[in-house]
């Protein structure tokens, strides 16, 4: 494949990418400062915020990716196609993540400017690690099932669960930085996206 | 209609989707609500507990019968003592939709505030700022309230902040968030020191009063109305939720029935007489849910709603003679009906034991009572997001409707002073009622509860009537949005390429 192809193919799934994923995570973002204080704000505060509202991003950003693909008649094309779906799933993981960080960085750039007072660099890496999570999350539910709104369902289950002390104080990387389990279960569910994402499309 | 009905009710029985919402409700379940029905029951001779009847009839007292000066005294200086604070740091939190929020005045504000605060301890500028040698509690900054001593009769209070809401929106106070503010035997002037010549201060005493302002102490120079009127306006200037808005005042500083503290005679007699057990705890149970009822139904019509479209059979259910409001009705119904059976079936296992330990004590309990509340409170949340989903997903044929219903899962959580139950509001898209006690609260509240609840019920209804209007004008061929094609256009397209 020529860079032109990749070029193409890479422009088209941004396209595809910034209405079912973008403009939901930048609207998520804008109602934040709404509805939860972000100003002023110590490191403490400021990773509750990033941790229990803007990683909220992780559900629009990823959980969608699968969704063009999951009309029946889609996966006849598809197979077809010479480009293995697996690649093209990979790379819009990588695109949603690029965008993740912007987004991020964008968002800590506004709580400083707020008056927030936090190590931007280590937490926007952590809050990252935690978008991710729980997109993924929901990604592989959508992956193994077929249907992106038990990818949704999933997602919101493992925020809520996130909440609870005892049972999610190792994922909260904001507070209490990346846990091997969570780098684990990122490169562990990245992968297992990857794989079921196209047996799902031989099955159908 | 009842086979279509039934035939919905199988489609969503048979998604994985449905059963995840079974098992996230039935974790909230055993999770929040469950163990208090059992912790309940293990300390019946607890004087705390709502089960305990004392044999001599001797139960404690009513917090209004403790003189209603001493909490009106630690109310003020409670107060006054953070507003304090919040001036010095130019930031007051407040919570507008149950997220806590800081607020920084405008210079002139702060004025006002300053204003306010020099009428109500006869401090001077410099002292309230802490800039003055010595002043208030010795220095800008300091942020810790306790070692401001103060003058008038004791109470237990809970500082504003203090408590917090656990994951699950129940509100939570440990029995070290309760301060006991000294007893006030010893007379205002034994609290002063020598030191301030700040009664000479112009500045200080807007009302002719002599400041008993000390190196370290003040003591409130208004009386109880004014003071009220002083927390009305700062809190109107804050935002709505402030610590200084009237019901969060009265939830920290009067008590409130999400303490454990020991029940009352008329807490007793609310609950075995106007609850009959059961409905405290199936109030209790509407309130562990309430959450997850804000959020979790919108999967199951998105789900309905979108499988025609993602197995391409819009084109056999558009053309079919069956009406759009009696497909739509058909499938809004099935939603709720499958959403609410879950929850209608999860608190039985706790009916049951409630029922027995009633029988075993000889006390007629309410068999009905998690039917009913759960029907009154909860259904029409359910009717609500249920509708939301509808309404959209048959406009937009997409997974918009989840992303609102988050949006509104965000928003609608209620602020700190709705917890305890009785302040009821005519939007509230939930009810909360976070204690076992407070059935008299509710009934004093009953007609503007009822009023909520029939509202929020009435814009589920109009949304579905909206939803038919929609679903209606897309079978005709028209309201495409974006890349969507009516089946119409489909057809001519099929046929032009053939």
């Amino acid at each position: 494949m020529d860079a032109r192809n990749l070029f193409t193919i890479t422009r088209s799934n941004l396209r595809l990418n910034i209405k079912q994923t973008l403009f939901p995570a930048i609207l998520l973002l804008f109602v934040i400062p709404l509805i939860y204080g972000t100003s002023n704000l110590d490191s403490v505060k400021s990773a509750d915020c990033l941790e229990r509202m803007a990683a909220l991003i992780g559900l629009p950003m990823f959980v969608p990716l699968l969704k063009p693909e999951q009309n029946s008649s889609m996966g006849a094309i598809i197979k077809m196609r010479p480009f293995p779906y697996r690649m093209i799933v990979a790379l819009r993981m990588v695109l949603s993540l690029i965008c993740t960080v912007v987004l991020i960085l964008v968002f800590e750039g506004y709580m400083r400017m707020d008056g927030c007072s936090f190590p931007a660099c280590a937490y926007a890496l952590r809050t990252l690690a935690v978008t991710m999570t729980l997109g993924f999350v929901g990604l592989l539910a959508s992956a193994v099932s077929g249907n992106t709104v038990v990818g949704f369902l999933v997602s919101f289950c493992w925020y809520c669960v996130l909440q609870v002390e005892s049972l999610g104080a190792v994922f909260k990387a904001v507070s209490n930085g990346i846990s091997v389990y969570q780098f684990l279960l990122l490169l562990g569910s990245s992968a297992a996206i990857v794989f079921f994402c196209a047996g799902r499309l031989q099955r159908n | 209609m009842m086979r279509l009905f039934g035939m919905e009710c199988k489609r969503i029985a048979r998604s994985i989707l449905y059963w995840v919402l079974v098992l996230a409700l039935l974790v909230v379940t055993l999770y929040q609500y469950d163990p208090s029905v059992e912790s309940e029951l293990r300390r019946t001779d607890d004087p705390a507990s709502v089960f305990y009847t004392a044999a001599d009839g001797n139960y404690a007292e009513e917090r209004s019968a403790v003189p209603d000066a001493a909490m009106e005294h630690a109310m003020m200086t409670g107060a006054t003592k953070l507003l304090m604070y919040n001036y010095r740091d130019n930031s007051y939190q407040y919570y507008p939709f149950g997220y806590v929020k800081e607020k920084t005045m405008s210079a002139r504000e702060q004025e006002t505030i300053l204003q306010y605060l020099m009428e109500l301890t006869g401090l001077s500028q410099q002292e309230l700022a802490g800039t003055a040698g010595g002043a208030a509690d010795g220095g800008a900054g300091d942020t810790n309230i306790s070692d401001i001593p103060i003058s008038g009769p004791g109470a237990f209070v809970l500082d504003p902040g203090k408590g917090n809401i656990n994951e699950n929106g129940q509100f939570v106070i440990n029995p070290e968030d309760w301060q006991y503010v000294p007893n006030g035997e010893d007379s205002p002037d034994a609290l002063e020191t020598p030191s301030g010549d700040i009664g000479n201060d112009p500045a200080s005493g807007g009302n002719g009063a002599a400041p008993s302002q000390t190196n370290g102490s003040f003591e409130i120079q208004v009386s109880f109305e004014r003071f009220r009127e002083i927390m009305e306006e700062i809190s109107r200037m804050i935002g709505p939720g402030s610590y200084f808005s009237w019901t969060m005042l009265k939830l920290y500083y009067f008590g409130n029935d999400m303490e454990d503290a020991p029940i009352t005679q008329r807490q007793h007699r609310e609950f075995y007489e106007g609850d009959r057990v059961t409905g405290a705890f199936a109030r209790y149970y509407c309130d562990s849910i309430s959450i997850s009822v804000l959020f979790l139904p919108v999967f199951v019509i998105v789900d309905l709603m979108l499988r025609d479209k993602r197995r391409k059979m819009q084109g056999l259910t558009y053309p079919r003679p069956i009406s759009s409001a009696k497909l739509i009705c058909t499938r809004y119904a099935a939603a709720v009906c499958m959403t609410m059976l879950p929850i209608l079936i999860l608190p039985v296992k706790s009916l049951v034991v409630l029922m027995r330990y009633c029988g075993s004590i000889g006390v007629q309990a309410d068999m009905f009572a998690f039917v009913k509340y759960t029907l009154a409170w909860i259904l029409p949340t359910v009717l609500l997001i249920v509708a939301v989903g509808l309404a959209v997903t048959a406009l937009l044929e997409n997974y918009t409707a989840i992303l609102l219903a988050g949006l509104i899962w965000l928003v609608g959580k209620p602020t700190i002073d709705k917890l305890e139950g009785g302040n009821y509001g005519l939007f509230d898209l939930i009810i909360r009622h976070n204690t076992l006690k407070g059935y008299g609260r509710m009934m004093e509240n009953i007609q503007m509860l009822a009023l909520n609840r029939m509202t929020i019920s009435v814009i589920a209804l109009a949304l579905v009537g909206l939803s038919v209007l929609v679903y209606s004008k897309k079978r005709k061929g028209g309201m495409t949005f974006g890349r969507q094609k009516s089946i119409h256009n489909h057809k001519i397209k099929l046929t032009a390429e053939h």
